[in-house]
C-alpha cells in the first residue's frame, strides 16, 4: 500500500476508534437510577 | 348523555370516541371532523347502531358553521380533540356553553388557558362545567400533583415533566403543539415570583418510570403554571419541562422551536404536521416508544421537608385519550359543580385516577434509593 494511503487508512481507523470511545464516554455519563417506581395499587387509591 | 367529539378523526379523538361507543353512560354520539371520508370510516370501524352513533363533518375554523351544528345537535356535553387549541379552545368552548353543553378538551395551550376562565360567568348561568385541558398535560398531571399533595400539609413547590417517544404516534395537533409549546419564553414560578424561562436551552435530566428512564428535558410553557397556581397560590416552585425520548430527535426540535416560523406552525396545516412527524419517527431509537409523565411536589409534613414522586407511563394516545374518557363519564354523572374548573377542582383526583387505572393506565410512586 502506498505511504499516503496507509495514513489515510490509519487515520480513518483511529477516528473510528475515537468517536467509538467518545461515544462511550457519552453513555457512560447518564446517571444510575434514581429508585425504584412502584405501582401504585386500587386500594391505596381508595 | 348525549356527547359531540370534535376532532374525531385524529389519534386522539378515535380513541376516545372507540372508547365512549362502548359506554353505556352514552345514549348518542356525534362524531365531528373536517374529513368526511375518515369519519365514514370510523364510523364502519365502531360498528354501532346508527340510531346511536353518527358522523358530522364541517370545519371548526368556520364558526358560523361550527356554532349552527352545535345548535342543531344540542349535545349534553362537547369533547374536543381538535386543535390547534390556541386558535379553537375559547369559540368552540363559548359556542358549548352557549347551546348548554359542558366542555371537556384536550387542551394543553398555555395562551388559550388563560383565556378560558372568561367563560366562568356564563357557565355557572348555564349550568354546565368547563374543563379545558384534561388529557395528559395539563389533565393527568394536574391529578397526579392533587393526590401527591394529598400527602403534605403545605404545598411548598411542583414540577411537571412529560416526555414522549419521537415514533410514538399521536396525531399531528399533539405534535404542532409540542413545538409551539417550546417556542418562545417559558413561564415558570421561581422564588415565589413568576418569570420566563428562555424556552429549550438549558437541559435537565428527568427520571420516569421504566422503560422510559433518563430523558433530558427543556422548559416549555403549559397551562400547569396557570392552573396549578390558583389552587395553590404560595408556591415558591412551580415548573413545566418536555422532552423527547430520542435526544438526536429532540435537538432537531429545539432548532426548529428557535427559528422565526415555529409559533406559526400550527397554521401550516396538516401535511407539515404529517411531514415533521415521519420524519421524526425515522429517528433510530434505543429504546420503547413509550410516553411518560412525572410530578414532583415537595413540602412539609408533619414539621418535616417532605417529597413524593409520582409518574405514569404508556402510549401517548392512551395517556391523553383515557383521562378524558374517564372525565367524560363522570360529567355525564353529573358530579361536577358549574363553571371553569381545572380538572383537579373538577373531579375527585383518586376516584378519577382509579377510573383512569382501570382502563389501563397505572401510577407509579418512585421510591428513591437511599445513599
Amino acid at each position: 500500500m502506498p505511504p499516503r494511503a496507509s495514513r489515510l487508512v490509519t487515520a480513518l481507523g483511529l477516528s473510528l476508534v475515537g468517536l467509538w470511545w467518545a461515544r462511550q464516554r457519552a453513555h457512560s455519563k447518564v446517571p444510575s437510577p434514581q429508585g425504584r417506581w412502584r405501582e401504585v395499587t386500587e386500594d391505596e387509591l381508595g | 348523555m348525549q356527547a359531540l367529539i370534535l376532532g374525531a378523526t385524529g389519534a386522539i379523538g378515535r380513541t376516545v370516541a372507540a372508547e365512549l361507543a362502548r359506554s353505556t353512560e352514552v345514549d348518542r354520539l356525534w362524531l365531528a371532523g373536517r374529513n368526511q371520508v375518515r369519519l365514514e370510516w370510523l364510523l364502519d370501524v365502531l360498528s354501532g347502531d346508527p340510531s346511536r352513533i353518527s358522523a358530522h363533518a364541517f370545519d371548526l375554523h368556520d364558526g358560523a358553521l361550527r356554532d349552527r351544528r352545535f345548535r342543531e345537535l344540542s349535545p349534553d356535553l362537547v369533547i374536543s380533540c381538535a386543535g390547534p387549541a390556541r386558535q379553537l379552545e375559547l369559540p368552540c368552548a363559548r359556542a358549548a356553553v352557549e347551546v348548554g353543553a359542558s366542555w371537556l378538551s384536550s387542551a394543553n395551550d398555555h395562551v388559550a388557558a388563560e383565556s378560558i376562565p372568561a367563560l366562568d360567568a356564563p357557565a355557572v348561568a348555564a349550568g354546565v362545567t368547563v374543563v379545558s385541558g384534561c388529557g395528559l398535560s395539563p389533565g393527568l398531571t394536574n391529578l397526579l400533583v392533587a393526590l401527591a399533595a394529598r400527602e403534605l400539609d403545605e404545598v411548598e413547590e411542583i414540577e411537571v415533566a412529560t416526555t414522549r417517544s419521537a415514533r410514538d404516534p399521536a396525531g399531528q395537533a399533539a405534535l404542532a403543539q409540542l413545538l409551539i409549546g417550546l417556542s418562545g419564553p417559558a413561564p415558570s414560578i421561581a422564588d415565589g415570583r413568576r418569570i420566563s424561562e428562555p424556552g429549550p436551552k438549558a437541559s435537565h435530566l428527568v427520571y420516569f418510570p421504566e422503560p422510559v428512564g433518563w430523558v433530558e428535558t427543556f422548559a416549555g410553557a403549559s397551562p400547569e403554571i396557570t392552573t396549578l397556581v390558583s389552587r395553590w397560590p404560595g408556591l415558591r416552585l412551580l415548573r413545566w419541562r418536555v422532552g423527547l425520548v430520542e435526544k438526536p430527535a429532540m435537538d432537531a426540535l429545539r432548532l426548529l422551536a428557535g427559528g422565526p416560523w415555529a409559533t406559526r406552525f400550527a397554521n401550516w396545516g396538516p401535511a407539515a404536521s404529517r411531514a415533521l412527524q415521519q420524519a421524526l419517527s425515522t429517528w433510530p431509537s434505543a429504546g420503547p416508544a413509550w410516553s411518560a409523565a412525572r410530578v414532583d411536589v415537595r413540602g412539609q409534613a408533619g414539621g418535616r421537608p417532605r417529597s413524593v414522586s409520582l409518574g405514569v407511563v404508556d402510549h401517548l394516545v392512551n395517556l391523553t385519550a383515557l383521562p378524558l374518557v374517564a372525565a367524560a363519564t363522570e360529567l355525564a354523572a353529573g358530579r361536577t359543580e358549574p363553571g371553569v374548573r381545572a380538572p383537579e377542582r373538577a373531579f375527585e383526583p383518586k376516584s378519577l385516577l382509579a377510573r383512569i387505572g382501570r382502563r389501563g393506565v397505572r401510577i407509579a410512586r418512585l421510591e428513591p434509593y437511599l445513599v
